[in-house]
């Protein structure tokens, strides 16, 4: 079942075209990676994808129209987004970051009901952030920081994830730990659109992954179907060695001076 | 969750006491309860016309001041996600106070009673109209407090203008001396034409509670989890125009309490800035209070203004807050 949907989505600052047009269906139960070297769109795709960038062209669909005609509760009550770098900018408790997550769902009469504080419980043990729910977020290490963050966004219960570069500051474990979540969330219905810059973990978790290049997609399918050597050289500029260890595709960055050179 | 209750209602209470400890302040010695009875004669005893004429005002518009400038404070820190805002910082009570001082340069306050308040409110009503016009509608925060500087920058300067080109010496004096800040001598008028307006912009303030919660995780989470920012931004801040532009046209400037009442407060109602809307409310009204009783209590013959006194204690504050946010590496 399609999820989200952009329609030849294009969007233009000022002179400088940031996205061309672009078209990417999302589908419930469906986890895909969105790759790309910097600079090539992936972030004002995101932003478009969930209402935060009008489109200059084209449009996004959501629940059968145009998404910058939908209520902004309804998007939110749908849809969560995990911003990169995750900013806090108050040192609020764990528990009531995490709450956070539930604003879309509360009614203006009532506040938080015993419902919401179940959710609420229930995503923090998924995202095993209990063990410190009364810290301070901001005295947290920033893997600490970026599982309460992806908790926030699972209190939201949303039917799509989109998450920018959700594990580019983690070491392995936490990005083991995290993606996994992210999976999690995917398989159980919802469609996760996530940014990363990590070819072999986006090919490990990724049930898709989509390549966009200068803001256009030059590639999508399997990640083995994606991460072919030739595409990679042409995108990021380095060479690639890529192959599998037991069921796991990897693809490991060369010296770019090599790739240059060759 | 019964912390908070206990803070407001702390607070509450003691708004209340000093509220009456207020009334019982001044040269003359009252009996509280034979004015109170006397307030509801036919002919009321002269201690009950000063108790209601001149003390009341003063302390309901000391309820109302500290209110507006505590609210308005948490909600512009909370909108700005920056513990240094304050009313000041969108140029709303520079251009408050240049509204009024525009009314006594054109010696226009001797003509009807409600001049001064009524330029106070046009001069806040102009500062938001001006900074739309520059910031826009979708305007970012670092635009918005860049117009609000260049806006209490103008009208400062035009301030500086007026006393400059001030007619005599009397009137400059009158000038300065309104810009001082103070709750003496207002009347029960002043109360029933800025109050509503407070009251107004209290309940803009009030309901944009929620979305300023969300905003602690940044502007666009905070769209994404369903509050429209530019309705919110209009909301914060035009609810401070009404409420501040009402507050200043009745007392003058009185600086620092938006500033320093939301510091005080925050990490008693975890960081929550839409807990800490109602909680600053009461702890300005708390602190204008005292401001206002200790004015009274420490001078005899020449009044110390208000706004002296709260600039006196604040001024120190701000450039402590400073400090320690830069050494947070903030």
């Amino acid at each position: 079942m399609r999820v989200l949907e952009a329609d030849q989505v294009g969007v233009d600052f000022r002179t400088n075209t940031a996205l061309g047009q672009v078209s990417l269906r999302l589908s419930a139960g469906e986890m895909v990676g969105l790759i790309g070297p910097n600079g090539a769109g992936k972030t004002t795709f995101l932003r478009a994808l969930v209402g935060l960038q009008s489109p200059t062209r084209g449009k996004v669909i959501f629940q059968g129209g145009d998404i910058a005609l939908a209520n902004r509760k309804v998007i939110a009550r749908a849809i969560s987004y995990l911003p990169s770098g995750a900013p806090c900018h108050w040192p609020l408790s764990v528990r009531r970051v995490v709450a956070l997550g539930r604003l879309p769902h509360l009614t203006s009469r009532e506040g938080a009901t015993a419902h919401d504080a179940a959710i609420i419980d229930q995503v923090m043990a998924q995202a095993d952030v209990v063990a410190f729910a009364d810290r301070q977020v901001t005295t947290l290490s920033s893997g600490e920081r970026m599982r309460v963050m992806v908790a926030r966004a699972l209190a939201q219960s949303p039917k799509v994830l989109l998450a920018d570069e959700p594990v580019a500051t983690l070491d392995p474990y936490h990005q083991l730990r995290v993606m996994d979540l992210l999976a999690r969330l995917a398989h159980g219905g919802s469609g996760v659109l996530a940014v990363m810059h990590d070819l072999s973990l986006a090919a490990r978790f990724c049930d898709r992954l989509v390549l966009l290049v200068d803001g256009a997609i030059v590639a999508q399918g399997s990640p083995d179907q994606v991460l072919t050597p030739d595409r990679l050289r042409e995108a990021y500029g380095v060479d690639v060695i890529s192959g599998k260890a037991g069921s796991h595709v990897y693809a490991l960055p060369d010296d770019p001076e090599n790739a240059a050179t060759a | 969750m019964a912390e908070p209750w206990k803070l407001l209602a702390f607070l509450g209470g003691g708004v209340v006491v000093l509220f009456w400890i207020s009334m019982s302040v001044g040269p003359a010695t009252i009996p509280m309860m034979q004015a109170l009875q006397g307030a509801f004669a036919d002919e009321p005893p002269v201690i009950s016309t000063i108790l209601v004429e001149l003390r009341l005002p003063r302390a309901i518009l000391g309820v109302l001041v500290g209110a507006t400038l505590g609210l308005s404070g948490a909600a512009l820190q909370g909108l700005f996600r920056n513990p240094l805002a304050e009313p000041g910082i969108i140029g709303v009570s520079a251009s408050a106070a240049l509204g009024s001082v525009i009314i006594f340069y054109f010696g226009l306050s001797g003509t009807f009673a409600l001049a001064l308040p009524l330029g106070g409110i046009a001069g806040a009503l102009l500062a938001v109209l001006v900074l739309f016009a520059l910031a826009g509608r979708d305007a970012g925060i670092l635009t918005l407090i860049l117009a609000g500087v260049a806006i209490a920058s103008l009208a400062g300067a035009l301030t500086s203008l007026a006393l400059n080109l001030a007619p005599s010496p009397y009137a400059q004096s009158e000038i300065v001396t309104w810009l001082l800040g103070s709750l003496a001598d207002r009347s029960l008028s002043d109360v029933w034409l800025a109050g509503p307006l407070m009251l107004g912009g209290w309940a803009l303030l009030l309901i944009s509670g929620r979305a300023l919660d969300a905003l602690s995780l940044g502007e666009d989470t905070a769209e994404t989890l369903g509050f429209a920012m530019n309705r919110v931004r209009l909301q914060v801040i035009v609810g401070t125009a009404l409420s501040v532009g009402a507050a200043v046209s009745v007392t003058g400037g009185i600086a620092f309490v938006g500033l320093v009442v939301p510091h005080l407060l925050r990490p008693l109602v975890g960081f929550e800035p839409r807990r800490l809307l109602v909680a600053s409310a009461l702890g300005g009204a708390a602190l204008i209070l005292v401001a206002d009783i200790a004015v009274r209590l420490i001078s005899e013959q020449t009044e110390l203004k208000l706004g002296v006194l709260t600039a006196m204690v604040g001024a120190p504050f701000f450039l402590f807050l400073i400090y320690k946010t830069r050494s947070q590496g903030q």
